[in-house]
């Protein structure tokens, strides 16, 4: 459980904040940064709601993996995760959706947010 | 912490294909054993298993599961903790009989798997478990 008024420590050993100012279009920049303060902002893990990063838990996985989505549509996502009451930066993904017809397109969407 | 159980749409729609007493029996399975399998580990041992190890990045392992209904009945389910937002989340993907689990499972892994893999291969070792009535 998460303290209330004390969100968890965001970590970046692996210099994605960096690697985000190099990669993202500019008009990304500023709204990767609003993201990353509302992952510190105490409000948001009291009401678990994270409006700008759509934060969602990535299913299938044993790590508490998460996604935030850096744009709209949800073509540049951060993945994070939870671990000892820290969050790490794992990754910068940029990716095309595509459309699927088969029966299992609603399976790839719960994990393509 | 809550336990939140979720299906999607291919659940509901392989649902349909039981009877409507297979139906109230996976229901009530569901009901009666995920709480069960947060208060017995041997209970949970029992009726949960893994076929494959799929290499995951991100070093986390797969939460992927068969959930044993009856001898006759699986249902394919993720079984996720959420610390953030202080619940556990179980997604129920298939149901479907015991004889195509073992293609069902690996087919659902790939499927939700396929966005965080990018362009990575799947690899799937030898299955872990044996087990089956």
């Amino acid at each position: 459980m998460i303290p209330e008024n004390n969100p968890p420590a965001i970590i970046d050993h692996l210099g994605i904040i960096r690697q985000a100012f190099q990669r993202l279009p500019d008009e990304l920049k500023l709204h990767f940064l609003a993201i990353l303060a509302e992952l510190e902002n105490p409000d948001c893990y009291q009401k678990k709601r994270f409006p700008q990063a759509n934060l969602k838990r990535v299913l299938g996985t044993q790590l508490p993996l998460y996604t935030a989505n850096i744009d709209v549509r949800g073509d540049w996502k951060l993945y994070l995760y939870y671990a000892e009451g820290k969050l790490y930066l794992k990754e910068l993904t940029c990716s095309q959706k595509t459309p699927s017809s088969d029966s299992l397109s609603e399976i790839i969407e719960l994990n393509e947010f | 912490m809550d336990i939140v159980v979720e299906s999607t749409e291919a659940f509901k729609q392989d649902l349909t294909a039981f009877s409507e007493s297979e139906q109230s029996v996976i229901l009530e399975q569901i009901q009666q054993g995920i709480p069960l399998c947060f208060e017995d580990q041997t209970f949970k041992k029992r009726r949960l298993h893994q076929f494959y190890t799929f290499n995951l990045p991100h070093g986390s392992g797969s939460s992927l599961y068969s959930f044993i209904v009856n001898y006759r009945i699986r249902v394919v389910l993720t079984w996720d903790d959420d610390p953030i937002f202080e619940r556990t989340l179980i997604t129920l993907f298939r149901v479907v009989e015991s004889q195509t689990i073992a293609e069902v499972y690996q087919q659902v892994g790939e499927q939700i798997y396929q966005p965080i893999l990018k362009s990575e291969t799947l690899t799937l070792a030898k299955p872990v478990i044996t087990h089956d009535s």
